[in-house]
């Protein structure tokens, strides 16, 4: 039996999106390829709700889970959005099958006989390939919290490692350097030594522009052509100009 | 605050149609709550643990149910679904256990080596046979540790972490998981308990909060030889939490051994240390002899 694939993109941002494009429609364009995204907004001292709510946004587009959370926090985050992915996924497919079976869901049978189906459930999951791309928040604001964010990358791979089925993960840094948009700062890889030596080379400083990230996200994911999705980029609407350095 | 919200209310099973009266909230596991509870036509009391989380609840229903016959684990009456409020919830009604988790045990008094290995031994029993079912445990900690205060007993409370060999550890604990302490994977094997049961052995001995952050076992062991017990229990904590060269099984006999041969604490007047005080008291004699008859014969000489 062939494995299940669980496409993942998780957005790591401790502020709104300023450049480049609206997330949120990047989002929903990379659902279609079935990549399933995920929002993760860093909280600090002060609540900066709005860029919650862009957060919630990018995740519902992207039929993915949101949390906020202290960056102290965020490999627990990480490795709990991922499950829940990994969980969603696989109801979901086991739910058809059952529908197609059974004619109902899991809840139409009854409890003390529900295990094997649960079993089979934890096992797919278990197996399943993950492919997960990290969009890291490399912003001016991030700059005190990058050693704990990279930490929490690393405690990310430990945990996917662990796991029964493969994991690749890729990072992907935004800004880039030198005024770019993004970096591929780790290409897809199951080689945990590289990605996470690779890791501690991350550095915060200059603007926020979410939508390029999850484009090239997307790119890397599908292994697409670079200007059939920045056509997305320039049809959607433009965001508040403001340069955060 | 929320804890009490569900109070008093009623929560009726879908397909056993029990009807439990809310009492009490008892304690928060990895994927639900455990509340004191009442089976209205019968009048007894269950603890019952309260999910949204099918898939969980599912899990460790089958776990309890499976090794019913230990006496460490709770009695379980039944698992149905119900709903709280407009909540779609399931639920495991099990035994009532009166008594406090391990972790306000401590806090009330301070335990003793001898306890505190006892209680290892026990949960290593335990442990192996899970292993001999091809499952790790998984997520020890002092909270999911009872003691009964009527039967007297230890019992283990919470099963959300048990995981099959070879799966990844979902549930864990910074402070018990090797990962987090960088001598190993989070894969489940048998040495992945080894390595819990050992840092709740020294939880238990050094009496205090541990952090993970920046800390280190070698750091630990060095705590560890400033506490009233034996060398040889010392190293085989340090052997445990290491997890090289002795297996689960091997660990556990050297641990009954301590405890057959009450080894726990370290023998200030062994044999040898006897001998080497009558010697040097013998020793001490002589010289005083020799230094009597000096004495005694410089001064015939005057």
């Amino acid at each position: 039996m062939k494995s299940i694939e669980v496409k993942q993109i998780i957005v790591v941002t401790d502020g709104k999106s300023n450049m480049g494009g609206n997330p949120v429609t990047a989002a929903a364009e990379a659902s279609k390829y079935n990549i399933v995204v995920n929002a993760i907004g860093i909280i600090g001292d002060r609540e900066d709700e709005e860029h919650l709510n862009e957060i919630v946004q990018i995740s519902k587009a992207g039929g993915g889970t949101w949390e906020s959370t202290l960056v102290s926090n965020l490999g627990c985050t990480l490795l709990a959005v991922t499950q829940k992915t990994i969980n969603k996924t696989i109801h979901t497919i086991v739910g058809n099958q059952l529908k197609e079976i059974i004619g109902g869901s899991v809840e139409d049978i009854p409890p003390e006989k529900r295990s094997k189906v649960i079993q089979y459930m934890e096992q797919l999951g278990e197996e399943a390939e993950i492919k997960c791309c990290i969009l890291m928040d490399c912003s001016g604001s991030m700059s005190n919290k990058m050693s704990t964010a990279r930490q929490s990358i690393i405690e990310l791979i430990n945990s996917l490692q662990a796991r029964a089925g493969r994991s690749k993960v890729a990072v992907i840094a935004f800004p880039g350097e030198r005024g770019e948009f993004v970096k591929i700062f780790q290409p897809f890889t199951e080689d945990i030594k590289e990605i996470k030596s690779r890791i501690l080379e991350l550095k915060a400083g200059g603007i926020t522009p979410t939508a390029a990230a999850i484009n090239k996200a997307v790119e890397l994911i599908e292994g697409k052509d670079q200007d059939e999705i920045e056509q997305i980029i320039i049809n959607s609407e433009p965001l508040l100009k403001k340069s955060m350095i | 605050m929320i804890n009490n919200k569900y109070i008093g209310y009623i929560v009726e099973g879908k397909w056993g149609k029990h009807k439990y009266q809310i009492l009490q909230f008892l304690g928060e596991g990895g994927i639900g709550r455990v509340y004191k509870v009442k089976d209205l036509d019968t009048n007894e009391f269950y603890a019952l643990k309260l999910s949204d989380d099918l898939h969980s609840i599912t899990k460790e229903y089958e776990i309890l149910k499976k090794f019913q016959y230990m006496e460490l684990f709770p009695r379980i009456r039944e698992i149905d679904d119900c709903f709280l409020d407009v909540l779609k919830m399931y639920y495991i009604a099990m035994e009532y256990i009166d008594g406090n988790n391990l972790k306000v045990y401590r806090e009330k008094k301070p335990m003793k080596v001898q306890d505190v290995i006892g209680l290892a031994a026990i949960i290593g029993r335990t442990f192996r046979i899970l292993h001999n079912n091809h499952l790790v445990f998984g997520d020890l900690k002092l909270e999911n540790l009872m003691i009964d205060k009527n039967k007297k007993i230890l019992r283990i409370i919470d099963f959300g972490g048990v995981t099959p060999m070879g799966y990844g550890i979902k549930e864990f604990t910074p402070l018990y998981d090797r990962a987090s302490w960088k001598t190993g994977t989070r894969r489940a094997d048998e040495k992945y308990d080894l390595f819990s049961l050992n840092m709740f052995i020294v939880t238990l001995l050094l009496n205090r909060n541990i952090s993970v952050e920046g800390n280190s076992v070698d750091n630990l062991m060095k705590q560890l030889e400033t506490v009233d017990i034996s060398p040889c229990l010392i190293h085989l904590i340090h052997m445990g939490l290491r997890q090289k060269i002795l297996t689960f099984d091997e660990y556990l006999y050297q641990l009954e051994e301590i405890i057959n041969n009450n080894e726990y604490m370290p023998k200030f007047y062994k044999e040898n240390d006897i001998n080497r005080i009558i010697n040097f008291v013998f020793a001490g004699s002589i010289l005083l002899l020799a230094g009597v008859l000096t004495f005694a014969g410089k001064s015939m000489l005057y």
